[in-house]
């Protein structure tokens, strides 16, 4: 039958898994419970004509949101041409992509041909073509995040945001597919890659980000217009800014998840991954505001005028900022990133530098960083684990790959979760209060300190790189918000996307494959798998969190990558104590997934007999040269040598060295170093191994 | 007795990990001996594993932060108990307390 479920199906599907729930007791039973009303969308909008691009023009499945809301205003687009454009392409392309677990296209053409008998009546954004995140409630349409434990789950009422997308006249076209119960880059909930990178669609080792992966694939590729995704760990902004799209995380509470599986109750976000900041807008604008079923939507400030904010403003025929806006840039922004994205960050704040009411300031982070921002990233592991305590009870199987996280949700206190809340004060005050004090706005450089604050957060597409074979992956940035303050990151945005043009472009399509490389696929992905441990770290942390991209080195050589781990305990200098993760690996000649960064971070994951690799990237230091301490990298172990093999790729002559030194007999201090000028950057690999020394 | 979480020996750590999931009402020997390709879920050993480094890193880390208080003169630990009570939603609670405008 495929993917494609109709009314039909969708129906008998929900009559099985009611029938199912009344047998197990299990998950149908929510299925059995009456349906609350779903706040619809009510407040009035208004999305004003834009200039249309003559690709979009050329080509349905081309056109921004506004775009299209544009063309079919003015009688020259229909539904039915809108959403069959990106049918066509999800039937030709999507075999490739494996950007959905589930298809709703049938009821999508019904739904555009129902809008095309009323053009203009059937809400701001009738007609457009959207993928759902499969980890929204969509009413009588299968549910699963992805995972074992909703695989025949059929909710009986519709998430609050998708009903408010639906209520102004959006139509799926499909759930998107989503790394298992949101946590890394879309895989079966067995941990087999499946969703590629639009832009790499051919090499599956390419991170395509996640988990909201399916929704930025599909959005990318030109199977939806647009699409929703959730975000708890840069869920949202890292695959926009894998896959060039704009992505907006709002405050917490300024979107309902209300009929959204939980990951984090206090950090799960919902919000779009679109093709512009006026995309988002749009989104944001139908998403947002006060749900009666989510009490932490409620008492809020109330939304702004998100499409006015996302407008670009033009004085005398240049391009200004809506309001005059500082932008905070954090000390880590250039250094800890290879040189080919360093040199893209400095052209975005040069970009934003001419922009008359932009200023660009330097700014600093408290020395508790990060403790705050990366240890006390794992209190979030206790209210992973609570909701789902019966399934874990039921079976710890059903969490397939996903396991290990939800696990170590039961091994912290209560007194430790306390703390934790505790330290999120102290962290909201430092950030408002110090790294904020005098700037409006501040550059990211990973998203996972503004989610444990609930602050927001805008991905924006900066540029391309090229990664191995790969010649043009996207890369992208992450602005930062004080709470409630959306429209001034919009506002940001759009001064910004109307003076470049890397939201415009568009990958290649994907060239379809032959029977013989089907069948080399299937082999392949078969071989891509993700392991518990690197779930739970790609979990645990965002790897793309200092815009180092995620590399799988080689079909069933590399079972372990890279994590860069946000924060730490070792402290700069040599003979620095191992933390116990570390040393206890050590002794087992195991690996140490070990963390690079431009700042001091802390290895952590232990994959006894395993390889690893690493994407090396630091900035280039000779290795006679003391670097500083912010660049040098403490670690310590006992008994272990680790000795790397230089992989050089891409580079010609320019090689990437590690060098790992002895310091005592009990410890050991390494110090990622290079012959200066010759790290090119990101993209330069190295795989090591581990193995018992004297 | 040594209250360095280093001290402890993977028996006594497997054991605390053992009885707590049996006290959260979770079947660790549901879990696989060998791998599973077909849920992916980890094996027992892998998942005893994972914990016993997760229990040696990060809740040591977490219980021996402390809020710091702004004054000064008296217990440490005494002040530390007023400073930055527990905000679960620190956005909504900016909002909340009127430190948002709008």
């Amino acid at each position: 039958m495929g993917r494609e479920l109709n009314r039909r199906v969708f129906l008998s599907r929900s009559a099985a898994a009611a029938a199912g729930a009344a047998a197990l007791g299990a998950v149908g039973e929510t299925a059995a419970q009456a349906a609350p009303a779903a706040p619809g969308f009510a407040r009035p909008v208004r999305i004003p004509d834009v200039p249309v691009r003559p690709q979009a023009l050329a080509d349905s499945s081309e056109p921004t949101v506004a775009e299209a809301i544009t063309l079919m205003r003015h009688h020259k687009l229909t539904a039915t041409d809108l959403v069959q454009a990106h049918v066509d392409r999800i039937k030709k392309f999507d075999s490739v992509y494996q950007a959905y677990n589930a298809l709703t296209t049938d009821a999508a053409l019904a739904a555009a041909a129902e809008a095309d008998k009323n053009p203009g009546k059937g809400g701001p954004l009738a007609g457009i073509p959207l993928t759902i995140k499969d980890n929204y409630y969509t009413a009588g349409v299968t549910t699963t995040a992805n995972s074992f434990i909703f695989a025949s789950f059929v909710p009986p009422y519709d998430a609050t945001s998708y009903a408010r997308l639906k209520a102004a006249g959006a139509i799926m076209v499909g759930k998107g597919q989503m790394g298992p119960l949101a946590t890394t880059r879309a895989t079966t909930p067995n941990g087999t890659i499946t969703t590629v990178n639009a832009w790499t669609p051919g090499d599956p080792s390419i991170d395509p980000g996640g988990s909201s992966t399916g929704p930025a694939c599909s959005v990318a590729g030109r199977m939806a217009c647009s699409s929703i995704g959730t975000q708890t760990g840069g869920s949202i902004v890292n695959p926009s800014n894998q896959q060039n799209l704009t992505g907006l995380k709002p405050t917490m509470g300024r979107t309902s998840i209300y009929g959204v599986i939980p990951l984090s109750y206090t950090r799960d976000h919902s919000g779009p991954l679109a093709r512009d900041a006026m995309d988002a807008a749009i989104m944001m604008t139908i998403m947002a505001g006060p749900d009666p079923n989510d009490v932490r939507t409620l008492g809020l400030p109330p939304v702004p005028d998100l499409i006015q904010a996302a407008t670009a403003v033009v004085r005398h025929g240049k391009v200004v900022l809506r309001r005059p806006t500082t932008i905070g840039v954090p000390p880590d922004f250039l250094t800890g990133v290879g040189s080919d994205v360093a040199a893209l960050r400095i052209a975005l704040l040069s970009a934003l530098s001419n922009i008359p009411g932009a200023k660009v300031v330097n700014v600093a982070y408290p020395a508790d960083w990060n403790l705050m921002t990366g240890t006390f990233n794992n209190i979030r592991l206790s209210e992973r684990t609570e909701p789902f305590l019966p399934y874990m009870k039921q079976d710890p199987k059903l969490f397939g790959v996903s396991l290990l996280s939800w696990l170590q949700g039961l091994f912290l206190s209560g007194d430790e979760w306390v703390t934790g809340q505790r330290a999120k004060h102290h962290l909201i005050r430092e950030v408002l209060d110090v790294v904020m004090a005098d700037c409006d706005v501040l550059l990211q450089t990973g998203p996972v300190p503004f989610d444990i604050l609930g602050l927001p957060e805008l991905a924006v597409p900066i540029g391309f790189t090229a990664i191995g074979t790969d010649p043009k992956v996207p890369s992208g940035t992450i602005i930062g918000g004080r709470p409630y303050e959306e429209d001034r990151l919009l506002e940001v945005a759009a001064a910004y996307q109307a003076v470049t043009s890397w939201h415009t472009e568009r990958p290649a399509d994907p060239v379809l494959p032959s029977a013989a490389s089907r069948a080399m696929r299937a082999a392949v992905g078969t071989a891509h798998r993700l392991t518990p441990e690197q779930a739970a770290e790609q979990s645990a942390l965002k790897i793309s969190a200092f815009g180092m991209p995620t590399t799988l080195h080689g079909v069933g050589k590399v079972v372990c990558e890279l994590r860069l781990i946000g924060g730490g305990t070792a402290g700069p200098g040599p003979g620095t104590r191992f933390p116990q993760a570390a040393r206890d690996a050590s002794r087992k000649g195991g690996i140490m997934v070990m963390s690079m960064s431009a700042r001091p971070v802390t290895p952590m994951c232990e994959v006894p007999g395993r390889t690893a690799s690493c994407t090396a990237g630091m900035g280039a230091r000779s290795p006679s040269t003391p670097p500083p301490s912010s660049r040098n990298i403490p670690t310590a172990c006992s008994g272990v040598t680790m000795s790397l093999s230089p992989m050089i790729k891409r580079m010609g002559t320019l090689i990437a060295e590690i060098a790992w030194e002895v310091i005592s007999g009990s410890s050991m201090a390494w110090t990622l170093a290079s012959r200066a000028g010759q790290l090119s950057g990101w993209g330069a690999s190295v795989r090591y191994s581990c193995s018992k020394g004297s | 007795v040594s209250v360095d979480p280093s001290t402890l020996t993977t028996d006594q750590l497997n054991a605390l990990i053992t009885a707590r999931l049996v006290i959260s009402g979770i079947d660790l020997t549901l879990l696989p001996t060998t791998p599973d390709l077909v849920t992916g879920a980890p094996t027992q050993a892998q998942a005893l594993a994972a914990l016993r480094s997760f229990l040696l890193s990060a809740p040591s880390a977490i219980n021996s932060w402390r809020p710091v208080a702004t004054t000064t003169g008296a217990d440490p630990n005494a002040l530390s108990q007023e400073a930055s009570p527990p905000l679960e939603y620190p956005s909504i609670a900016q909002a909340w307390t009127g430190l948002v405008p709008g």
